[in-house]
């Protein structure tokens, strides 16, 4: 082969197409002839059918295409029968989902105010029981009782804190509180009685 | 065109045309798509033989599309025959075996040389068929897939550019110009293999 830039143009000739520059070359050209005459030679070694085709066991083929073909056409059976049950099932819920009550609305609710007041529940008072009913006794000044030394101590302790010291050897005479006013006519004379020890 | 009726019986009337072979089959009898099948067996073997490489994996394409047959009759245009179906179908088989093969990371069967029965009975005859058709094989293995798949329908087959771009799903364009690298290839194969001798 001289001519490798001119094979594929050939090749493209030989296979039909319009070249009008390739068809003149093929037809002044020994090598692209060789070319022509060197395909139609593998062509017909194309066509031949090779010797492994003799050897081939056909009607065990055929029965095995045969079986095969049965066993597919079931398994679509198969599954298409599994699909239409699932597609019943399906529906069937479906309808069953349908005939429930109607779940409760929800009813929007706007949303708060920026500023809540919130108000707190005031907390019941516990129930307060009546208050027995006592009857007035009668005042009675009791006896008073001996005093025990620890009383008599409060008591002085009390009395250092009423009176000045010079008190205990006061007498019971009233207290006497002039105010002179801002007339010399009148003048306010406050007498207290000396209320006396706290165990008179 | 006459519709074929039941009383065509396949087995007894071979010379049926294909087209009402079809029609029949289509109509539910068994018999005519046996004819069919036996009709093209051979051919559709040597196919997935020469796009495959080797024995078992042709086997498994032909049974294949002899399954598709069975399940799709009524995908074929009875007018046509069914060479054309089946052709374009045998081609997707093979490739559906070869991407299984990858899958599955088997080697494929070493071709059985002995089981292959004696069609020549002259020695150097026999010689040159079985060396002639290695050499066919390993310069058909150089080429891409789908070149492999034109050139062959071409060849093999005797179909059309349009036909072939009709059964690999391919624009004209793109068939002649796989069919015109694949000769290329496939001439400077047996190119080199002459200049060694």
């Amino acid at each position: 082969m001289n001519c490798p830039e001119w094979e594929p143009r050939i090749l493209l000739f030989l296979e039909g197409e319009a070249d009008p520059a390739a068809a003149e070359h093929f037809r002044h050209c020994p090598s692209c002839a060789a070319l022509a005459g060197n395909l139609n030679k593998e062509a017909r070694a194309l066509q031949a059918l090779p010797p492994e085709a003799a050897a081939v066991d056909y009607p065990a083929l055929r029965t095995a295409a045969a079986r095969e073909a049965v066993r597919r056409r079931l398994r679509r059976r198969v599954l298409a029968a599994l699909a239409v049950a699932a597609a019943v099932l399906l529906a069937s819920r479906l309808a069953l989902h349908r005939n429930l009550p109607e779940p409760a609305r929800l009813v929007p609710v706007e949303p708060p105010p920026a500023q809540v007041t919130r108000v707190v529940p005031p907390i019941a008072a516990p129930p307060v029981a009546a208050p027995p009913t006592v009857r007035r006794a009668k005042p009675h000044h009791p006896k008073p009782e001996p005093l025990s030394d620890l009383d008599r101590q409060f008591a002085a302790y009390l009395r250092s804190l009423e009176s000045p010291p010079h008190a205990d050897t006061a007498d019971n005479s009233p207290e006497v509180l002039r105010v002179s006013t801002s007339n010399p006519n009148v003048t306010i004379i406050w007498l207290q009685e000396s209320k006396g020890t706290p165990h008179d | 065109v006459a519709q074929p009726t039941a009383i065509m019986d396949p087995q007894t009337a071979p010379d049926i045309s294909e087209s009402d072979l079809v029609r029949l089959a289509q109509n539910g009898s068994r018999d005519a798509l046996e004819q069919i099948i036996m009709r093209y067996e051979r051919r559709i073997f040597a196919l997935a033989f020469r796009l495959t490489g080797n024995m078992a994996d042709a086997q498994d394409a032909a049974q294949e599309t002899f399954v598709r047959l069975h399940l799709r009759i009524r995908e074929i245009q009875a007018a046509r025959g069914a060479g054309p179906w089946l052709r374009a179908v045998a081609v997707n088989a093979c490739r559906d075996v070869g991407r299984r093969r990858r899958r599955s990371r088997l080697i494929p069967m070493p071709l059985a040389v002995a089981d292959v029965p004696d069609t020549f009975p002259d020695p150097e005859r026999r010689f040159s068929a079985t060396e002639t058709e290695a050499r066919l094989q390993a310069g058909l293995a150089t080429l891409a897939e789908k070149e492999r798949a034109a050139l062959l329908l071409r060849e093999m087959e005797g179909l059309t550019t349009a036909e072939v771009a009709r059964a690999l799903g391919s624009s004209e364009v793109t068939v002649r110009s796989q069919i015109c690298n694949a000769r290329l290839k496939l001439r400077r194969f047996f190119g080199r293999g002459e200049a060694h001798r």
